[in-house]
């Protein structure tokens, strides 16, 4: 046995000392975890079951029946291929350009002395408060003149300029690593875009970490702007095409959660692999005020 | 690894840029009919030509994935009917279909058909961005002549038709024939009235091993449009028609509608509101409700999926005359439609021949036009229901229609007072003397907006 196991076998040191909070923090956090994971579980269930089998009352909490057929009814019902590929590639757009441009713009505000570089974070921060229904008639119209309704352009440009409260993240964080790197650099006669790339971004890990967790799951769930731009079903990301399985009269609910599921994965997977990175990109709008 | 991350990045660059080029192209070329189309606006239609020119149509529909598939199959029949027109089926999500269309509209790019609620139908219709189908009303009266009784003007503001109806929902009641049977009480049959309606819940109501079963599972009746039938059954409706309102009446039935409600759920043989409505339908299906008021089309997923359970149908009952709700959804074109002629062919079809062949396979609600309506009665009655088909055609035959939701403009305003007020007369937390101050509040918004 390693000092390593050996280490995570031997109760801590607030259990020993205090084991009725050890234990009411247990159960609190079982709690919790159980009202997190069953609506999985439920969604697991009814994947699993038959149409008929479904919503059976009293509830059934565990799977009895194991339909695994329904993973590839429901996958054919909305062309999951299709759609997924579309959803990664709208995806991995949207997030590298929202990343990028907003790291960039971060970096000018919080490293960078210019004139008016408060009013411009502020201006960022100020549209935050913009409800996305606001601009979405005017920003429609500017596309669909420049001809690029029911296509994917309008999706992915203006990730491209910025996304405000990444620009507010990117601005606390940065603002907490000390300007002696730059100096340092500046000497050896680095550039702005190599102090960025060689230095601030190396160790704002956490930070590109969260922007890239929160902008992935947000354009992967985003669903009215692809509904408002795109005609074509063959267009569609999959937050469309999984709205498309119910009618007004009814869906076929095993089918739909096992559609869900398969749409959910590619979120929980990134989430479950960068939480460490996440937390601490989150942790730093903490550890930084407005300066 | 720095280079691999470089490396992913430029793929997922060049693979989004040639999709969506590769889509801009598609779009352009799908566009084209659209070119041709304004080509054509200047001169004959398509239909009218001697040397028919191909004309492509756009049609919107927000029904699921398998019957979008089944309305895609039923347009081949169209096509050959109608050489020189083909049509592409666009589906879309139901969630937020409105803003969807609203938007398409602005920028002229909507579909030449879409499907339609009857009050975006009426308010859109009002405000000029439907063609308007007004002159059809003559030039093919026998065609507007065989709807149900009072479809047809329902979708006319001021007197304009800016749509087709296509489908009506109804709101009977469902019972389980066992429960009816062990607890010895006559099944309920057309003209059946609220009185036996409640008898027969008290009877059905029962609370064995602390387990409460109500007799009626309603959402009708907790709702100030449904319980509008009881009273506009005996004359004293809520609002005065459907397609408008200048005020709105708390009549001394409508109070005696809101009693009937609150007497059932004090004495525990109508289910409260605040129980979860949305399974109903699966308590029906699983035998433990012995009536559910509700929409016709779970009896789709009745005759699929519960083949053991007993059930048979009956109207909605009535006071004094035969009412029923109006709820119809349709077909519009925006006002810009360029092919007028092949755009009426097919949304003519859509609501009438299109219908025959998807409901055979979806039997989910009766169509408007009473011809096209029987071979969705004929699919019902094969599956051993001819209670249902009899008894949707006598609602849609009743000769009081009422709404189902205000329909003007002013709506969404009207219905705050509504969802606070009358939901708290319902649940008891509140007198039915407030329904007064309810029906002030709407008049007063009905007043401001007019």
């Amino acid at each position: 046995m390693n000092a390593q196991t050996k280490a995570a076998i031997v109760p801590s040191k607030e259990w020993q000392v205090r084991p009725t909070k050890g234990i009411l923090r247990l159960a609190a956090l079982l709690v919790l975890s159980v009202a997190m994971i069953y609506p999985i579980l439920w969604m697991i269930t009814i994947a699993l079951s038959s149409n008929s089998g479904m919503f059976k009352v009293p509830p059934e909490w565990f799977p009895r029946e194991f339909h695994f057929r329904n993973f590839i009814d429901g996958a054919d019902t909305i062309h999951f291929l299709r759609v997924f590929s579309n959803s990664l590639i709208i995806t991995g757009l949207i997030t590298l350009g929202q990343t990028v441009s907003s790291l960039l713009i971060g970096y000018g505000i919080s490293r960078i002395q210019f004139p008016g570089r408060r009013m411009w974070f502020f201006a960022f921060l100020g549209s935050m408060m913009l409800p996305q229904i606001v601009s979405l008639i005017p920003v429609f119209y500017i596309f669909a003149k420049l001809g690029l309704y029911n296509t994917w352009w309008p999706l992915i440009l203006t990730a491209y300029f910025g996304n405000p409260f990444f620009i507010f993240l990117s601005r606390q964080f940065l603002s907490s690593i000390p300007f002696a790197f730059d100096e340092a650099a500046k000497i050896e006669g680095a550039s702005h875009l190599q102090i960025l790339t060689r230095i601030i971004v190396p160790i704002s890990m956490p930070l590109v970490a969260t922007m890239v967790i929160l902008a992935f799951q947000a354009s992967w769930n985003e669903y009215l702007l692809p509904l408002i731009y795109l005609r074509d079903a063959d267009l569609w990301p999959l937050s469309m095409a999984i709205a498309a399985f119910s009618s007004q009269y009814g869906n076929t609910w095993n089918l739909f959660m096992a559609a869900n599921l398969l749409y959910m994965l590619p979120v929980l997977l990134l989430f479950f692999f960068s939480q460490k990175y996440f937390m601490q990109g989150l942790g730093s709008l903490n550890s930084a005020g407005i300066k | 690894m720095k280079k691999t991350g470089i490396f992913i990045i430029a793929i997922l660059l060049v693979m989004g840029v040639l999709a969506a080029c590769s889509k801009k192209s598609n779009n352009e070329a799908s566009n084209a009919p659209s070119e041709s189309k304004a080509a054509q606006s200047d001169s004959p239609s398509a239909s009218e030509s001697p040397k028919a020119e191909a004309v492509k149509l756009t049609m919107m529909t927000w029904e699921g994935p398998d019957m979008t598939k089944a309305i895609q199959e039923s347009m081949k029949k169209f096509e050959d009917e109608n050489p020189g027109i083909t049509v592409e089926v666009l589906p879309s999500p139901l969630k937020d279909y409105d803003t969807k269309i609203s938007q398409l509209i602005s920028i002229n790019q909507a579909p030449d058909v879409f499907m339609v609620g009857n009050n975006i139908e009426l308010i859109s219709g009002a405000k000029g961005q439907l063609f308007d189908w007004t002159s059809k009303l003559t030039d093919d009266g026998e065609f507007f002549n065989n709807f149900y009784p009072g479809i047809v003007p329902n979708w006319q503001a001021d007197g304009k038709l800016y749509g087709i109806p296509g489908l009506m929902n109804t709101y009977g009641v469902f019972y389980n024939k066992k429960l009816f049977k062990d607890a010895g009480v006559t099944e309920p049959a057309a003209g059946w009235t609220y009185q036996q309606m409640m008898d027969a819940a008290k009877k059905l109501a029962k609370k064995e091993s602390g387990v409460q079963t109500f007799g009626l599972y309603t959402v009708q009746m907790a709702d100030v449009f449904g319980l509008n039938n009881y009273a506009a059954s005996l004359g004293a409706p809520f609002t005065e028609g459907i397609t408008t309102t200048s005020k709105v009446t708390v009549s001394d039935k409508l109070i005696e509608a809101v009693n009937l409600y609150r007497d059932g759920v004090a004495n525990n043989y109508i289910a409260p509101f605040n129980t979860s409505t949305d399974n109903y339908p699966n308590l029906f299906k699983e035998g433990k409700v012995p009536m559910m008021q509700a929409g016709q089309w779970y009896a789709d997923d009745l005759i699929r999926t519960a083949a053991d359970l007993e059930w048979g149908y009956a109207p909605a009952p009535i006071v004094d005359k035969s009412v029923a709700v109006y709820d119809a959804v349709g077909f519009a074109s925006p006002a810009s439609v360029k092919n007028p002629e092949a755009v009426y062919k097919l949304i003519k079809y859509v609501s009438t021949e299109m219908y025959e062949s998807v409901l055979q396979k979806f039997p989910v609600a009766p169509t408007t036009y009473k011809p096209s309506a029987q071979a969705y009665f004929d699919t019902l009655k094969t599956a051993g229901h001819t209670d249902l088909a009899d008894g949707l055609d006598y609602m849609l035959n009743a000769e009081i229609k009422t709404p189902v939701r205000f329909m003007e403009p002013w709506a969404s305003k009207a219905q705050k007072f509504v969802d606070v007020t009358f939901k708290n007369v319902i649940d008891g937390k509140a007198p039915v003397e407030d329904l007064k101050k309810m029906e002030e509040g709407i008049n007063e918004v009905i007043a401001s907006e007019k």
